[in-house]
C-alpha cells in the first residue's frame, strides 16, 4: 500500500530532494555538535508559538475594552486557556533564548565564515524579528504594565532625527498609546510579522541545507553520522526536554496577567521591559539628557545601532576566518560583549 | 500732562517712561517702600527680622504695613519722625494689645471681605471665650497664647499655605511651644504630657506618617480660637464628628448616660490624646478596658466575653482566608475576585468592630454574620482554586514523567544505534 502511495507521488512529484535530506545527507560530528541542536530548539518553540497563537486568536479580542477581559475569559473559563496562554509567554521567552545560544554557539563556532554570510544575516534577522514579535506581544494582554511600558518603549523611537515622531506616529497610531495602538501591535503581531518571518526562516532553512553544517576551523572530526535518523533523533531529544521545560514552567510558574489598564492612574513604580530588551533599556537609562548639544536618547539610540550593525556584518569584518584561520580577536569580543550582555541585563533587573 | 513741543518727543518722552517702569517691576522695586522697611533691613538681628519675616507674609500680599500695626510715620525720613508718638507709634504691642489690634481688620466683617469674601469674623468673639482669651483680656494674665503666639507675629500665613503655623502638620509643634513646657504647664494644673501623647497616637499616625490632613490635631478637638477642653458631655460629640457610627451605637448603648455619673465617654476606654490604634484585645477578659469598671461577677463580663469571642474568632478567619487566597494567587491562581470579595469582608469585619460600641453581643453577632458569609464563601472559592493547582501539578508530574521516560529511550536507542 505504501508502495503504491509512493509511486503516485513520484509519478506527480519529483522527490530526489527529499531523498537526499532522508538518505544521504549527514551531519560532521565532534564535541560541539550539541550546539548545532539549538536552531532546532528555537525552531521547537517558534511552532509551539503559532499553534497556541492560533489557539489565542480563537478567544483574544484586540479591542481597548476587550482585550483585557478577553485574556482573563481564556486563563478562567477556557478549559486548557491558561495553559495555553501561559506556553505562548513562555515559550516566546524561551525562544528568544534559544536564539541567543544559538547565535552565541554559531559565533564562536565561526560558522557565519564563507559560504555561510547569508545565513548568519538571514538569523540575525530572525533575532530582530522574534524581538518585534515579543515587543508587539507584550501589549496584546493589555494590563498596566504593558502599557506604560509600551508607552516608554515606542517613546525612545522618537529620538530618531528627522523621521522620530512621524515614526511614533506610526507606530503607536497617535500621539498616546491607545486602543489604536493595541489594534496595530495586533495585526503586526499576527500578520506582518509572521509572513515575514517565514519568509526569512524558509531561506534560513534552505540555506542551511543546501550548504549543510559548517565544520569548525581546526576541530577534529570523529566522522559523520546521518541526519536522519541519528541527528533527527538527537533533535526531537531535545524537543522533548523542551516541552517539558516548558509545561513545567507554565503549570507552576503561570504567567501572570496583572491589572486592567487604567489609563487616568499613574505609571507604576519599577515599569522594565522584557529580559532581553534590558541591555538595550539599561544603556538608554545611562545616556545623559544632553551632550555636546545632541540628546543623550539619539546617542544611546545611534551606539545601539551600531552595534546591531556590527553583529549583522560580523562575516564580512572576520576576514581571517572567511580564509579558514583562526580569530581569536573575535572570539575575545564574543567573551566581552556575553558578559556585559549578562551583567548589564542582571543590573539592570536588580537596580 | 506734560506740554510736548512735538508729536516725535511725545513718543520719546512715552517710551523712556515705560522702560524705567518696566525695569523698576523687574528690578523689584516698590514706589511705596516705607521707611520702616528701609531702616529695619539695614540693621541686625532682632531688629531686622521682622521686615524679613513679613515680607513672606500675607499681610505684605495683601499692602498691610508696618504702620498698620505698629503705628508711626511710614513717609518719616529720619527715626524720631517714624518713631513719633504724636503720630499713633506704639512699639512693640502687649499681649491685649495684640488681640485687639488683630480683631480691627478680622473681626471687621466689611473689612475683611475686600480680601476674602469666604473670610470668617467671628475669631476674636470665639477667643474671648476661650481659657486663652479669658486669661489674657479678663484676668490679664499675659502667659496666655495671643493671635501671634499662634499665627506669628509677623511671619503671618494663611492656615492651609503648609509653612504656616497653623497649617495641619505644623499645629501640633505650635501648640507644644506652651504645651510641651511642663514648668509653664503646671502652673495652670496642665499636665504638659499632652502633645508627647498625642504623638504616639494613631491620629498623629495618620497625620506625619500617611500625611492624612483630616486626622485630627489639637484644634480638631479643642477648637481653634475658642480653645477649651471639651467637658465630659461633649467628648463623645467631639469623636462623634469624625466617627459617626461609633457614636450612634454609643448612644444606643446602656453607657448613653455615662455624663451624669461623670464619665468621659470614649475617653474612658481609649484615653483622650495618647489614642492607640484600638484592637479586639480591649475587650479581652484578662486585660480588657471594661474590667476598669466591672468585673466577673457582672453580666457586661459576659457580654464582654462574647463580643472578644466573636470578635476574634472573625479575625482569625478573615487571617486564614486571606492567606489562602494569597497561596493559591502565588501558585498562579487570577485571585482577583478572591481579593475584591476579601476587600468587603474587611469592610464588614470592622463595621462588626464598630458595633461593639453598642454594648450588645446579640447585635454584634447579627453584625458579624454577614462577615461569616463573606468570608466563607471566600474560603470555598480559595479551596477550589488551590484544588484546581493541585490537579494542574499532579497531571504536569504525569506529563513530564512520560515524556521523561521517552527521552530516555531516545538517548538509549542513538546510543544503541552508534554502537
Amino acid at each position: 500500500m505504501l508502495k503504491k502511495i509512493n509511486a503516485w507521488v513520484e509519478e506527480r512529484l519529483d522527490l530526489s530532494t527529499l531523498r537526499h535530506l532522508t538518505l544521504e545527507k549527514t551531519v560532521p560530528k565532534h564535541r560541539y555538535t550539541p550546539l548545532h541542536l539549538f536552531g532546532g530548539v528555537a525552531l521547537f518553540f517558534f511552532t509551539v508559538q503559532i499553534v497556541t497563537g492560533i489557539l489565542l486568536l480563537l478567544y483574544y479580542k484586540p479591542t481597548a475594552g476587550e482585550a483585557f477581559k478577553s485574556v482573563e475569559f481564556i486563563v478562567t473559563q477556557v478549559p486548557y486557556g491558561w495553559l495555553i496562554r501561559s506556553i505562548h509567554s513562555w515559550s516566546a521567552n524561551l525562544m528568544i533564548l534559544a536564539i541567543f545560544i544559538h547565535m552565541f554557539a554559531k559565533y564562536f563556532l565561526k560558522a557565519y565564515r564563507k559560504p555561510r554570510e547569508l545565513t548568519w544575516v538571514s538569523g540575525f534577522i530572525l533575532l530582530v524579528l522574534a524581538m518585534g514579535f515579543g515587543f508587539t506581544g507584550y501589549l496584546l494582554p493589555w494590563n498596566e504594565l504593558a502599557f506604560f511600558a509600551t508607552g516608554v518603549g515606542t517613546e525612545s523611537v522618537a529620538a530618531t532625527p528627522v523621521i522620530g515622531h512621524w515614526l511614533l506616529l506610526i507606530l503607536r497610531g497617535g500621539e498616546n498609546v491607545t486602543g489604536a495602538t493595541l489594534s496595530r501591535f495586533f495585526a503586526i503581531h499576527v500578520t506582518v510579522l509572521p509572513l515575514v518571518i517565514i519568509g526569512i526562516l524558509s531561506i534560513h532553512l534552505l540555506l542551511i541545507q543546501a550548504q549543510g553544517m559548517s565544520k569548525p576551523i581546526g576541530i577534529k572530526e570523529k566522522g559523520e553520522i546521518p541526519f536522519v535518523p541519528n541527528f533527527m533523533l538527537r533533535d526531537l531529544m531535545m524537543w522533548l526536554g523542551a516541552l517539558i521545560v516548558l509545561v513545567g514552567l507554565a503549570t507552576f510558574f503561570p504567567w501572570e496577567l496583572g491589572h486592567a489598564v487604567d489609563t487616568f492612574a499613574s505609571a507604576p513604580a519599577g515599569i522594565k521591559p522584557e529580559w532581553y530588551f534590558l541591555s538595550m533599556y539599561q544603556t538608554l537609562k545611562w545616556m545623559p539628557p544632553f551632550f555636546i548639544g545632541i540628546s543623550g536618547e539619539l546617542i544611546g539610540i545611534t551606539l545601539i545601532s551600531i552595534a546591531g550593525a556590527l553583529v549583522l556584518l560580523v562575516p564580512f569584518l572576520d576576514r581571517k576566518a572567511s580564509r579558514e584561520e583562526k580569530s581569536p580577536w573575535f572570539t575575545i569580543i564574543g567573551v566581552l560583549a556575553i558578559i556585559f550582555l549578562i551583567a548589564i541585563t542582571i543590573y539592570a533587573r536588580f537596580s | 500732562m506734560p506740554d510736548f513741543p512735538d508729536r516725535r518727543s511725545e513718543m520719546k518722552t512715552r517710551t523712556i517712561l515705560i522702560l524705567i517702569a518696566l525695569i523698576s517691576f523687574g528690578l523689584g522695586v516698590h514706589a511705596d517702600e516705607t521707611s520702616c522697611e528701609i531702616c529695619h533691613s539695614k540693621l541686625k538681628g532682632r531688629l531686622s527680622q521682622p521686615v524679613t519675616q513679613w515680607k513672606n507674609s500675607i499681610h505684605q500680599q495683601n499692602d498691610i504695613n508696618c504702620a498698620n500695626c505698629h503705628g508711626g510715620d511710614p513717609s518719616a525720613k529720619n527715626m524720631k519722625a517714624a518713631h513719633s508718638r504724636s503720630k499713633g507709634w506704639i512699639g512693640k504691642p502687649g499681649p491685649i494689645q495684640i488681640v485687639k489690634l488683630c480683631g480691627t481688620c478680622h473681626a471687621n466683617e466689611s473689612f475683611m471681605k475686600k480680601y476674602d469674601p469666604n473670610s470668617r469674623t467671628d475669631q476674636l468673639k470665639n477667643y474671648m471665650t476661650s481659657n486663652h482669651g479669658i486669661n489674657i483680656m479678663k484676668k490679664e494674665d499675659g502667659r496666655a497664647a495671643t493671635c501671634a503666639s499662634c499665627h506669628g507675629a509677623h511671619d503671618v500665613l494663611k492656615a492651609m499655605n503648609p509653612r504656616s503655623h497653623v497649617y495641619p502638620e505644623n499645629v501640633v509643634d505650635t501648640c507644644a511651644k506652651c504645651h510641651g513646657d511642663k514648668k509653664l504647664m503646671a502652673q495652670f494644673d496642665i499636665s504638659g504630657d499632652e502633645v508627647a501623647d498625642y504623638k504616639s497616637s494613631v491620629h498623629a499616625t495618620a497625620l506625619y506618617k500617611k500625611h492624612d490632613l483630616s486626622a485630627p490635631t489639637c484644634n480638631d478637638c479643642h477648637g481653634n480660637h475658642g480653645a477649651a477642653p471639651p467637658g465630659a458631655a461633649s467628648v463623645e460629640k467631639v469623636c462623634g464628628t469624625c466617627h459617626v457610627m461609633n457614636q450612634k451605637l454609643f448612644d444606643e448603648s446602656p453607657h448613653k448616660e455615662w455624663d451624669e455619673i461623670g464619665l468621659r465617654g470614649c475617653v474612658e476606654c481609649h484615653s483622650n490624646h495618647a489614642i492607640k490604634p484600638p484592637t479586639d484585645a480591649m475587650l479581652s477578659t484578662d486585660k480588657g478596658v471594661c474590667l476598669n469598671c466591672h468585673d466577673s461577677t457582672e453580666p457586661a463580663f459576659k457580654t464582654m466575653e462574647a463580643m472578644y469571642k466573636t470578635l476574634t474568632g472573625l479575625e482569625t478567619k478573615l487571617m486564614e482566608t486571606r492567606e489562602m487566597v494569597n497561596n493559591a494567587a502565588e501558585k498562579g491562581m487570577l485571585m482577583d475576585d478572591a481579593m475584591l470579595k476579601l476587600q468587603d469582608a474587611k469592610t464588614a469585619y470592622i463595621k462588626s468592630r464598630t458595633a461593639t460600641h453598642k454594648f450588645s453581643s446579640d447585635y454584634l453577632d447579627h453584625i458579624a454574620k454577614a462577615a461569616l458569609v463573606d468570608v466563607t464563601n471566600i474560603q470555598k472559592l480559595a479551596k477550589e482554586r488551590l484544588m484546581e493547582v493541585t490537579k494542574r501539578r499532579t497531571s504536569f508530574y504525569w506529563f513530564g514523567g512520560l515524556f521523561f521516560i521517552l527521552l530516555i529511550l531516545l538517548g538509549l536507542k542513538i546510543r544503541s544505534m552508534e554502537k
